[in-house]
């Protein structure tokens, strides 16, 4: 089996993450931040931990504002409503995920947030100027992801962060990118960044985050109000982080896996990694160039994406190609619309969506040529009919 | 139990207890993680325990979070009083 899904969820996870699941289930267990007994206080050196190692892959220099969520969409809804408030104004990009737009949608039918849409080149990169230009008195808020889930392309968040100046927030969707690059939120300037743990920081799903930058959590009122196990006395949230934002038990077990990935990742460099699928971006996409019927979107330089490639094959519907993949070849892909479709229309690939294959860490060369070599199969049959 | 020898410092966060007692075991500091005492208000359910001789070296720990220490305490006659 060849795994090219990893834009969906990394495969396979460290050994080091299945290890602290599950020594986290076998050994310790008990609920992290609440009681006091040894194995809450172990659980609470791993949350800890944690909460230090996703920090430091983040570029946070205090890790009490990274504020861990059940996953990005949780967390971009955290910023998304915790930020807006009644006739705000939002500019956004035109590569946004559906855990952008849907939210976003619901505002604006209850808080009548208005929303102006910058459209990305057909590569899926976004002019900063195009941002700024968007930007009104009224503006809130301007959100722009890392990368997109569908091309991989690498927004200029850090040129947009000084496009639109410092008197409107900049939240990120780096569910992508996050353990993809290399990325500092204190150098770019980000206000908020949502992140997912079971992507490319390599941990395991149910896992993810909320970035905020230290002075911007007053803007900030809470989606999830409850217990944190802290001022107990009061029925008011508690001001400081991370327990303003963490009501409800954590994710123990989940979050021991997210801290073992965040500290593989430190350990092999995030740097060396996306080295690698540079490289093995670069011979897919040469690879694919030479296949008759075959369309690559996105940037034709490696170093301006991720190691996600959408595809389409003429005479072959992506559905369909996936189908072939996974049944003929052992190849695992993911097809349709990624649920974005506002970035398939702006690469041009709107309603019928692309097939999209995503390296990961742990690919290889041979992944890839094989990937071609099925590809340039499938679409030689379609040409034949 | 009376404990004069001994002061309980109160963090508002698990976090911060977390990550104060880390500290103090990098720097074999004794300390223990204990239930935090109701009458003493504020403050996350755990609180830490230290040695009071302990007391005036804790500021000068490389990364004790003493800025956000929320108060420091010890039980003498089954009363607490600022350690």
């Amino acid at each position: 089996m060849i795994y090219l899904d990893n834009a969906a969820t990394s495969f396979p996870k460290p050994p080091e993450v299945i290890d602290a699941v599950a020594g986290y289930m076998r050994d310790v267990g008990a609920s992290p931040g609440r009681s006091a007994h040894q194995l809450a206080v172990q659980a609470a050196r791993i949350l800890l931990d944690a909460r230090e190692a996703v920090a430091q892959v983040l570029g946070a220099s205090d890790a009490r504002h990274v504020v861990f969520t059940a996953n990005a969409t949780e967390a971009l809804n955290v910023a998304l409503s915790g930020v807006l408030r009644q006739g705000d104004h939002v500019v956004l990009t035109s590569m946004e995920h559906n855990a952008i737009m849907r939210p976003l949608r619901y505002l604006r039918e209850t808080r009548d947030v208005t929303m102006t849409v910058v459209p990305g080149d057909t590569a899926g990169r976004v002019d900063p100027g195009a941002v700024r230009a968007a930007v009104t008195p009224r503006t809130r808020l301007v959100i722009a992801n890392y990368a997109s889930n569908v091309v991989g392309t690498l927004q200029r968040v850090a040129e947009i962060r000084e496009a639109v100046g410092r008197d409107v927030l900049l939240l990120t969707d780096a569910a992508q990118a996050a353990g993809a690059v290399p990325l500092d939120v204190t150098r770019d300037g980000i206000d908020l960044l949502a992140f997912t743990g079971h992507k490319a920081l390599l941990g395991p799903p149910g896992t993810g985050g909320l970035y905020i930058r230290p002075g911007v959590e007053g803007k900030l009122a809470p989606l999830i109000r409850g217990g944190t196990g802290s001022e107990s006395e009061s029925d008011e949230m508690p001001s400081f982080l991370p327990d303003r934002f963490e009501s409800g038990t954590r994710n123990g077990p989940g979050l021991a896996g997210l801290g073992a990935a965040a500290r593989f990742l430190l350990k092999r460099g995030v740097a060396n990694i996306r080295a690698h699928e540079v490289e093995l971006t670069a011979r897919l996409l040469e690879g694919l160039r030479h296949v008759s019927g075959v369309t690559c979107y996105g940037p034709a330089d490696p170093d301006l994406r991720l190691a996600t490639v959408p595809i389409t094959i003429a005479g072959l519907p992506p559905a369909e190609a996936a189908h072939e993949l996974d049944r003929r070849f052992g190849i695992c892909v993911r097809s349709g619309l990624h649920c974005a479709p506002q970035a398939h229309r702006t690469i041009g690939t709107f309603p019928s969506g692309a097939l999209r294959l995503a390296l990961g860490w742990a690919s290889t060369a041979d992944d890839v040529d094989a990937a071609i070599s099925a590809v340039a199969e499938l679409a030689g049959k379609a040409a034949a009919g | 139990m009376d404990d004069e020898t001994r002061c309980i410092l109160l963090f508002a966060s698990v976090h911060d207890v977390a990550a104060a007692e880390r500290v103090l075991i990098q720097h074999g500091v004794w300390c223990d993680v204990v239930p935090k005492p109701s009458v003493l208000g504020g403050g996350c359910g755990v609180a830490l325990v230290v040695q009071k001789s302990d007391m005036p070296r804790l500021g000068d720990l490389p990364g004790f979070p003493v800025a956000r220490l929320q108060g420091a305490y010890r039980k003498v006659d089954g009363a607490y009083l600022p350690c």
